[in-house]
């Protein structure tokens, strides 16, 4: 979207009907509009965001009070605001109403003719520029929105990633998604389908609850712990650039102890799985081996003795009598003497089964004796480790608590507070870092069940066709989510680095100092060192990183919408229009500034003070960016006096920009150059 | 059929959905259509796409 025109009258400062033709070139897409301080360089800016939606910046003071106080003094009684945009290569005009009556209309310009649109026009225009983005396009430039907060954890600038990305729009596609599985599980429950699916449905439905607020909680938790370590590794090189060498020494023996404490809780850790496995492995042999003993000598001693393997095999005699033939051919009848005898012989003949299976009983009774005799070594020696591991464990905890002790005796009220903050640190990290553990331990847990449930209900489903249809929709909108959510992540997974990249890119060019920014995977953003160090930044450097922060993030957005391949949609590309934004930034990088942000927007609108030291109009009409340039004159009903005159230069011509002694108070916009047409 | 064709064809199918669900969201989002249309279309969309699927799969065991 880029703005063309805007109409103002009787807004604020303004008396009577004021007009600006802003620059819409690709190359020379900047306008700026000069005013001096109190013309109403805020009034212009708000008067745009009001006529887009009614609304105004945070620091806009007296919002009840628009209407021009020489206007009303003449009996006007309403105010309004007009603007010609240019969207998607279609052509709109809106005017804004204010005052005793209130109207907000739209026409699209077709063929030069004006076709104005009746209904849903506020709603129309949320598509173009939606409310919830244009604090971050439109900004007061002296605080307010634009405002990103350098080095501190809370700043929001995964929100505004999130608005300007359209993050929001996939989050409530997937909200939307989870309300129509659970219509869908609850007609399910409604048809006739098994107890047992129903169930599985409701296990799978709470399951997945279940997971979405595990997942939530390991972010959660592993942005806080990298907050922890951050901090923690902050404190330490506090306390590593305190410069006494006992410190130092003290410092550097805690580390070395440290790391050997660490070593041997890996030792015991190891150990401990170890010990696990044991038991695994050797539990079975030693609780048998009472049973081991017994049943040995059973089987040797029992009836099989001497009858394994018997001469003759039970199933070939039965065989034998059922065919009523003997193997010699001679017929063989019940009650005849041979009859007899091969009867007797079944008695004292085998059955290979049980001799299989006894021969088998024997084999493993035989590896449990060898494995009792084995184990007893392994788990002692298992066993004698542990114990040196957990004596190593408590002499070093004993050593680092008495070098710790010697460090606060050192009498240092920095040095106290930073041990302090170093041992609560330690103990937050050590805690988030088994909640963590914890939890994924139990997300695991739950993803395997939720496997073999799932297992169940494919085999379950088959059963019921109605039930099929369900589940199969079910199936579809968990691909859809999944198909969001992965592309949610993979679009956050590379965001930072490129808004990294291209404020780096800047830095490089333009800071004095050899700083670099980070943005940590809690989102934090730092200015450092090349070392890494984390430097305390400036108003002046805080101003440039939020320009360079939002510029490079409206760029991305422009250009992640000329992606084909992404199914997320950019929350809205507009004008950056910025109050004052050189106001806290000195005589070099207020130029720097100048220079970069037309290169990064498709058009940028600018009202600020001339400052004379900081030539930023000579810098932006250097770059061949300036496409227009507009001053403010104040018409001032009292007479001069001694007071000076006020007046701006533009390429070498100066324009006055108050005039005493006016019939009618009022601040005028007036043209002063245009590189355009 | 075997099931892995099965899965093949619901991950087209569920993907194809996703990207229409996100059409219908933007939509609600900036105000064009009410959460009441918004929810009426997309449950249009799910039985749209699950029909689509169920064609390809009586084709796939034709096949």
């Amino acid at each position: 979207m880029k703005l063309k025109a805007l109409r103002i009258e009787n807004f604020r400062s303004f008396y009577g009907e004021q007009f600006i033709d802003f620059s819409t070139c690709n190359d020379k897409n900047t306008t700026v509009i000069l005013a001096p301080n109190g013309y109403g360089k805020t009034n212009l800016l708000n008067a745009i965001l009001w006529c887009f939606h009614k609304t105004f910046s945070p620091g806009f003071v007296l919002p009840n009070q628009i209407l021009n106080w020489q206007a009303e003094k003449s009996g006007r009684k309403s105010f309004h605001v007009e603007i010609l945009f240019e969207h998607n290569e279609r052509e709109f005009r809106i005017i804004r109403t204010g005052g005793d009556t209130e109207a907000f209309k739209l026409w699209e310009v077709v063929d030069g003719n004006f076709v104005e649109r009746k209904s849903g026009v506020e709603a129309f225009i949320n598509t173009i520029f939606p409310k919830d983005l244009a604090g971050y396009f439109i900004s007061d430039g002296e605080g307010g929105d634009l405002k990103i907060t350098i080095n501190d954890a809370s700043l929001p600038i995964g929100r505004s990633v999130r608005d300007i990305l359209g993050f929001k729009v996939a989050e409530s596609a997937i909200d939307s998604i989870n309300k129509i599985k659970k219509e869908i599980t609850e007609q399910l429950q409604r048809h006739n389908v098994s107890d047992q699916l129903v169930e599985l449905e409701a296990f799978l439905a709470d399951a997945d609850e279940k997971r979405k607020s595990l997942d939530k909680r390991i972010k959660e938790n592993g942005t806080v712990l990298e907050k922890y370590q951050e901090d923690l590794a902050q404190t330490e090189l506090e306390l590593a650039g305190i410069n006494v060498n006992e410190l130092r020494e003290l410092i550097a023996r805690r580390k070395i102890a440290e790391q050997k404490l660490e070593e041997s809780q890996r030792n015991l850790r190891n150990n401990t799985s170890r010990r696990v496995n044991l038991i695994r492995n050797f539990g079975f042999a030693a609780f048998a081996s009472k049973f081991r003993d017994t049943a040995l000598d059973f089987i040797d001693e029992a009836e099989f003795r001497g009858r394994l393997p018997a001469p003759y095999n039970v199933q070939l005699i039965q065989d034998i009598i059922e065919e009523s033939k003997c193997i010699c051919g001679a017929e063989i009848h019940e009650g005849s003497a041979a009859f007899e005898n091969i009867q007797k012989l079944v008695e004292t003949a085998s059955n290979p089964d049980i001799l299989t299976r006894v021969l088998r009983a024997r084999a493993r009774l035989s590896a449990i004796k060898e494995s009792s005799a084995i184990a007893l070594d392994v788990i002692r020696e298992n066993a004698e480790n542990r114990i040196t591991e957990e004596a190593t464990i408590e002499s070093l905890k004993g050593d680092i608590a008495d070098i710790t002790i010697n460090i606060e005796r050192m009498d240092d009220r920095k040095i106290t507070k930073l041990s302090g903050d170093r041992t609560r640190l330690q103990t937050a990290v050590r805690n988030t870092q088994m909640d963590l553990v914890r939890d994924q331990n139990r997300l695991k847990e739950l993803e395997d069940q939720v496997s073999s449930k799932k297992s169940d209900r494919v085999r379950l489903q088959a059963l019921s066709p109605q039930a099929e249809i369900f589940f199969t929709k079910q199936a579809m909108l968990e691909r859809a989510e999944s198909q969001i959510s992965s592309e949610l992540q993979r679009v956050e997974a590379t965001i930072y680095e490129d808004i990294k990249e291209k404020i780096n890119a800047f830095l490089d060019k333009y800071l004095r100092q050899d700083y670099r920014i980070d943005i940590s995977p809690s989102l934090k953003i730092s200015l450092k060192t090349r070392d890494g160090n984390i430097v305390p930044v400036s108003k002046g450097q805080q101003a440039i990183m939020s320009f360079i922060y939002i510029s490079s993030l409206v760029s991305l957005a422009k250009e992640s919408l000329s992606k084909e391949s992404s199914i997320l949609k950019p929350g809205a590309t507009a004008p950056l229009i910025y109050d004052a934004p050189f106001s806290n930034l000195d005589e070099q990088y207020a130029p720097d500034v100048a220079r970069q942000l037309p290169e990064l927007v498709d058009q940028l609108i600018v009202i600020m003070y001339q400052d004379k030291g900081k030539d930023v109009l000579g810098v932006l009409q250097d770059t061949g960016r300036l496409g227009k340039v507009y001053y403010m004159n104040a018409h001032i009903e009292g007479p001069q006096g001694s007071k000076p005159s006020t007046e701006v230069q533009v390429d070498g011509e100066s324009y006055q920009v108050t005039h005493y002694g006016a019939p009618h108070a009022k601040v005028e916009i007036l043209k002063a150059v245009s590189y355009v047409d | 059929m075997a099931n892995k064709t099965r899965e093949e064809i619901i991950e087209k199918y569920g993907e194809a959905l996703a990207k229409k669900l996100l059409r219908y969201e933007r939509s609600a989002f900036y105000g064009d259509l009410k959460p009441h249309d918004k929810f009426k279309n997309m449950r249009k969309e799910l039985d749209l796409q699950y029909k689509n699927l169920e064609v390809e799969l009586e084709v796939d065991r034709e096949a």
